[in-house]
């Protein structure tokens, strides 16, 4: 979109841990208080959906058509939280292959859904496609086979896209690990870490 | 509401289709739909082997069902799936949506925090190893510790429920004298949870007159006094650990 923007990362430590529950969560005036937060000049938001549809109105980068982009919004919020719910899990290679079929449904119904693209709703970047990106790699990172072809193709799209190809190559994304989950002991699978997202 | 939007829908009634005899996630659309007084048809598939077999055979393969799931709701040519996708349409097709923008991140914010709470009600409910081949109930690799995750639910319920009773203390979610789609989302995933876990609801007055204020509102008083509603139902699938049927 262009906007200006500011990122405030609290670390996953104990040092993060009481930054966040001692002083933050309820000092923030945040109605439902949680994180990710963000402010814009007097405005504060939760809720990364929230946040996500916010942003799209004010940037013009909603779905054409309305129904159908909720439905991708909430298909693929589904998947990720299934995938959340079992990285938290002391069992989660049992669970893995329940998460993998599922993930290949997934899969199969976006790309039917996208056809040519080039993103999801055809030549206009929603903020659905960068749920689905950040998405898309998390799983990528768990099953690489299943994140071949036409989906393949379509992560590569939006991390070309010029302000994002920026981002991913700059020093501030590059010089810090980023972690899918949480990666204290009670998470099993947090994603490996390494240079950038 | 200003009544139904011309551009949506055609002429034969919306059909919503769910498992039978469960509340779940369909639970919400019918009383947003009894409210609004859109005529629908309720299809229910039977949860047993013919049912499921219905399903996966048949159902799933609706054609322009894009994304296959249940709930979905059939309206003339469109289709939707997503409980949260099918009342954001119900709500915008019937102008029960927020109109000025500050309203609108209220209302997403609230939806998502409901449904969060959902979610981990049903991480909490549902047994993950139920199905897959090779793991036996009981055994130490598929350990689904029910009463571990619902001390942990509980805990969650204590930090949010405070929010939404103060929330609640104007009236509706959005304050006013009318309800959104999000307060049906609010009604119904609360009442599973009070009914699950009372504790973190007691005292909570404003919930309390929230909950009532629902139940009492035009279209669906009849419902909550009538007989479908007083024989109780499925608040989660009859496979869960807590599934709510008394």
């Amino acid at each position: 979109s262009g906007a200006e923007w500011k990122d405030v990362p609290i670390s996953c430590t104990e040092e993060g841990d009481q930054k966040w529950f001692g002083e933050m969560k309820f000092g923030m005036g945040l109605d439902f208080p949680n994180l990710p937060y963000m402010i814009d000049g007097d405005l504060k938001l939760t809720q990364s959906v929230a946040i996500l549809r916010y942003l799209g109105r004010k940037f013009d980068m909603m779905p054409p058509d309305v129904a159908r982009g909720d439905m991708v919004e909430q298909a693929i919020m589904d998947i990720r939280q299934f995938l959340g719910n079992i990285s938290y899990s002391p069992q989660f290679d049992i669970l893995k292959p329940v998460y993998l079929d599922k993930l290949r449904v997934h899969i199969e119904s976006l790309t039917n859904f996208m056809g040519d693209g080039p993103f999801l709703f055809g030549d206009k970047v929603t903020y659905i496609d960068f749920m689905a990106y950040a998405f898309l790699l998390c799983h990528r990172a768990l099953s690489p086979e299943d994140l071949e072809g036409p989906i393949d193709a379509y992560i590569g799209r939006v991390a070309n896209l010029p302000r994002i190809k920026e981002w991913l190559e700059s020093e501030e994304c590059t010089d810090r690990i980023y972690y899918f989950h949480y990666p204290r002991p009670h998470c099993t699978w947090a994603g490996a870490p390494g240079p950038g997202p | 509401s200003s009544g139904i939007n011309a551009e949506y829908g055609g002429a034969m009634p919306v059909k919503l289709v769910y498992w039978d005899g469960v509340r779940g996630l369909a639970e919400a659309v019918r009383l947003f739909l009894l409210y609004i007084g859109e005529p629908f048809e309720y299809e229910r598939i039977e949860l047993s082997k013919e049912g499921f077999g219905r399903w996966i055979g048949e159902i799933r393969h609706t054609p322009g069902l894009l994304f296959p799931n249940l709930p979905f709701l059939m309206d003339g040519d469109t289709l939707v799936s997503q409980s949260v996708a099918i009342m954001r349409y119900l709500g915008r097709k019937h102008g029960l949506v927020p109109e000025i923008e500050a309203d609108q991140m209220k209302c997403e914010v609230v939806e998502q925090e409901i449904i969060d709470l959902k979610v981990r009600m049903n991480s909490t409910c549902y047994d993950p190893f139920m199905g897959i081949p090779g793991i036996k109930e009981g055994c130490d690799a598929g350990v689904f510790d029910h009463e571990f995750m619902k001390a942990n639910f509980i805990k969650r319920l204590e930090d949010r429920v405070p929010m939404f009773e103060e929330l609640l203390g104007a009236g509706f979610c959005l304050g006013g004298h009318t309800p959104c789609y999000v307060d049906f989302l609010v009604y119904e995933y609360l009442d599973h949870m009070r009914r699950f876990v009372p504790g973190p609801f007691e005292g909570r007055a404003n919930i309390a007159a929230f909950m009532e204020r629902v139940e009492g509102l035009k279209g669906l008083k009849d419902w909550f006094e009538g007989e479908e509603y007083k024989a109780g139902a499925y608040i989660n699938g009859p496979i869960a650990k807590w599934h709510g049927k008394e």
